[in-house]
């Protein structure tokens, strides 16, 4: 009977907490608003400034160090994204300061799909009090119309080979394979990792370290590694250090990530600094270089550093691109059934008439 | 006449089976042609047509 009770008594309490956690995970509350407006955000091409309203329990904005961890969208069952590995992984992994409940983030959205901002906000008692955000991107429109145009394409090819298979015209079949074949030769010049510009921006190992000084305070950045990799956040620390023995003046770091080859920025945020280790997590989600700024803010002095990241990226999945094949070959392949069914049935028709 | 229905059962047969191996090959050669232009790694070929994979929706890039 002891035993019965203990354990009803273990089970309560279990509930009782649990409860008591999600009671106090529900206290703070974010709203997102991004510029542009999220209609007109395009995947990987519209820098975009999100920012988070938090509030706590008394819809009161708040004012403090907070932790935003920025989840990726999942990956879709069927039609996949542009970027595979990029799919539910983390994207930004940052402490910030929320001035008036605002925090700001300026980022390029990777793919489409909803992403899910988690925001922590520590107590003064100790704990945290977590609230979650989402928000949707839809697919870039001129890529759904591409699709559209490739698979219309693709029907019309398969159309006009079951007719010519149909009307057992070989060499018309065989005309067609040998011109499609020609036409890989002239391939399109420049692009990505282009010969135009390798000088420019070559993949090449870079520092893991920097360190910045002011009069009175000194900041270093470490890297965990010296190059970035599609697929995860690449960790970094920032410790500040104040000279004087002072304490450290209210103190941040701007954080700026340019993508190297097209020069156009990738993420924009602030992380506050204080005394001691800053750890911060960003995923860079294109396998190309970036120029990363970091931009010490301490009082009224300021001192900036670039250096040159290089990213490495992979290959998607075999599965993947198999997938994506075989959708793209259906088409062809309905095209192809579609004609040659219509050319017989012409055909038997005709016969049909001619006997009867 | 027997004999006669036999032959034209066996060239039907064999149109079709025809019919079914030039449509593997187109199959085949578009199919090639598409994963040379969207899906390898081959440099000479990833790169010049990177803009195009990005373009295309359901196409992934890396």
């Amino acid at each position: 009977m002891t035993r019965i009770r203990w354990f009803v008594l273990v089970i309560v309490l279990g509930v009782v907490s649990v409860w008591g956690m999600r009671a106090q995970a529900a206290t703070l509350d974010v709203r997102l608003t991004t510029n542009p407006p999220v209609q007109a955000i395009i995947p990987d091409e519209t820098f975009t400034t999100t920012t988070l309203e938090v509030r706590d329990e008394n819809g009161a904005p708040l004012n403090g160090l907070v932790w935003v961890h920025l989840r990726t969208p999942r990956a879709p069952r069927v039609l996949g994204t542009d970027f595979p590995y990029v799919e539910d992984t983390l994207l930004l992994d940052l402490p910030a300061q929320a001035r008036d409940g605002r925090i700001e983030l300026g980022l390029v959205y990777p793919i489409r799909g909803t992403y899910t901002f988690d925001v922590e906000a520590p107590l003064p008692e100790g704990g945290v009090r977590t609230a979650r955000a989402t928000l949707t991107i839809q697919e870039n429109p001129a890529e759904v119309r591409n699709f559209i145009v490739v698979v219309a394409g693709l029907f019309g090819i398969g159309l006009l080979a079951g007719f010519f298979i149909a009307s057992n015209s070989r060499h018309v079949v065989l005309g067609g394979v040998l011109f499609v074949l020609i036409g890989l030769f002239p391939a399109p010049a420049g692009a990505h990792g282009g010969t135009d510009n390798q000088a420019s921006a070559e993949n090449v190992p870079g520092d893991t370290s920097w360190v910045l000084e002011g009069t009175t305070w000194r900041v270093e950045g470490v890297l965990d590694a010296p190059t970035a990799r599609v697929g995860e956040p690449l960790g970094m620390r920032f410790t500040a250090t104040s000279l004087d023995g002072q304490p450290l003046p209210p103190a941040s770091i701007v954080v700026e990530a340019i993508h190297a080859e097209d020069e156009i920025p990738i993420y924009r945020f602030t992380i506050p600094l204080q005394e001691g280790d800053v750890p911060a997590a960003v995923h860079f989600f294109d396998g190309a270089p970036h120029d990363v700024r970091y931009t010490v803010v301490v009082g009224d002095e300021q001192a900036t550093y670039t250096m040159r990241l290089p990213v490495e990226g992979f290959s998607p999945p075999l599965w993947t691109k198999v997938r994506a094949l075989l959708i793209l070959l259906t088409p062809l392949l309905a095209g192809m059934l579609l004609g040659y069914g219509l050319v017989r049935r012409t055909r038997r028709r005709l016969v049909v008439g001619t006997y009867a | 006449m027997y004999h006669h229905e036999t032959q034209t059962e066996q060239a039907h047969s064999s149109i079709w089976q025809h019919a079914v191996v030039q449509m593997a090959i187109v199959l085949f050669v578009v199919g090639i042609v598409l994963w040379a232009i969207l899906f390898t790694n081959y440099p000479p070929l990833h790169d010049p047509f990177h803009e195009l994979r990005h373009a295309l929706y359901i196409v992934p890039c890396h």
